[in-house]
């Protein structure tokens, strides 16, 4: 398959795990450290999610995809790009990919861009609580360089497996 | 929840129904649901009702099935091929035909301002462009447009599927 398989879920999590999670995610201690794209700079900061939250946002994508998956990461991440970082993520230890907008403003510039050929081809704004799998062929980038808003927002980011 | 898959028929039968549809198929004009002035403003595109072709009704019943793991228990009349007329958004809901949309889009330039827009409170918030044999399935209370363009005599053909009631293996939507 060459072209998007994309599932956007708004209110993904139960209101009082997200309330958990967003009052906490601007408090951990956030790195760079191991945050690479080959020939790119480092483009986000991340922290490691406890086994708690990993869980959760696992059985959610299981039972959103109706698949069943080993997690190859899950990390809170920060993310303040100004430049379009072009990529997609399918390695043999990710299939679907997840990021879940967890706190920052609400903008249609500051959410994922999907490409096809290299052209920006579709956009999905920041909404806290909302998710977006995809299967790890699609190239996207953030869309932070679009906005004029250059504030920072916390999100999920899971690397998923089919088993 | 939205969901978007590209490549919706095979190939060669994504192309079969493409060329049938913009040879063989004649369109009548269609205006908004609850407008009564056949105005400019008013004016929804071109539309042809599936009713008037049950096997080609029965094709795009069957692959949404498929592709979204649904079961499609009752289709609205209203369900269609259209050519959409892009000049202006046109934000609305589908509620009074149905619980789910498909949208599939059959015949248009690739590109993000030629697809259909979504809204939260009533602000613009996702452009999911066009691709010729992508999908989109989408509630029918979201609100939606298509993405207006300012190329003059733009032609995007779409087909829409109005679904009252349908089940599924996952949990609903």
């Amino acid at each position: 398959m060459n072209g998007f398989n994309i599932v956007i879920k708004d209110n993904f999590l139960d209101k009082d795990i997200f309330k958990k999670i967003h009052q906490k995610i601007n408090t951990y201690d956030y790195s760079a450290k191991g945050n690479q794209i080959e020939g790119i700079n480092h483009i986000w900061f991340s922290c490691k999610a406890e086994d708690e939250i990993k869980k959760i946002i696992k059985d959610k994508c299981e039972k959103v995809l109706n698949k069943k998956f080993k997690v190859n990461f899950c990390s809170y991440t920060l993310l303040a790009t100004v430049e379009p970082v072009v990529h997609c993520d399918l390695t043999e230890l990710c299939d679907y990919q997840i990021i879940l907008y967890i706190k920052g403003n609400t903008n249609l510039h500051k959410g994922t861009g999907f490409y096809l050929s290299g052209e920006l081809n579709t956009h999905i704004g920041f909404n806290e609580n909302r998710a977006i799998i995809w299967h790890a062929n699609t190239y996207h980038s953030p869309l932070n360089w679009a906005s004029d808003d250059k504030s920072r927002r916390y999100s999920i980011v899971c690397q998923l497996k089919e088993l | 929840m939205i969901k978007i898959i590209d490549d919706f028929f095979e190939d060669i039968l994504f192309t079969n129904i493409k060329n049938y549809i913009v040879s063989e198929i004649n369109f009548k004009p269609k205006y908004l649901e609850g407008t009564t002035e056949k105005t400019q403003e008013n004016f929804y595109g071109n539309r042809f009702k599936l009713s008037g072709n049950l096997e080609l009704r029965s094709i795009f019943i069957k692959q949404s099935e498929k592709k979204f793991n649904i079961k499609i228990d009752t289709l609205d009349d209203e369900s269609g091929i259209d050519i959409r007329n892009l000049d202006h958004f046109v934000p609305h809901i589908d509620t009074s035909f149905s619980k789910m949309n498909i949208l599939i889009m059959m015949k248009g330039p690739t590109a993000v301002t030629n697809g259909t827009v979504f809204y939260t409170d009533n602000k613009l918030d996702m452009h999911i462009g066009f691709r010729e044999n992508r999908a989109i399935m989408f509630p029918s209370d979201k609100l939606h447009s298509p993405h207006a363009s300012n190329t003059p005599n733009l032609k995007r053909y779409t087909v829409s599927l109005f679904i009252q009631e349908y089940s599924t293996k996952m949990n609903k939507m």
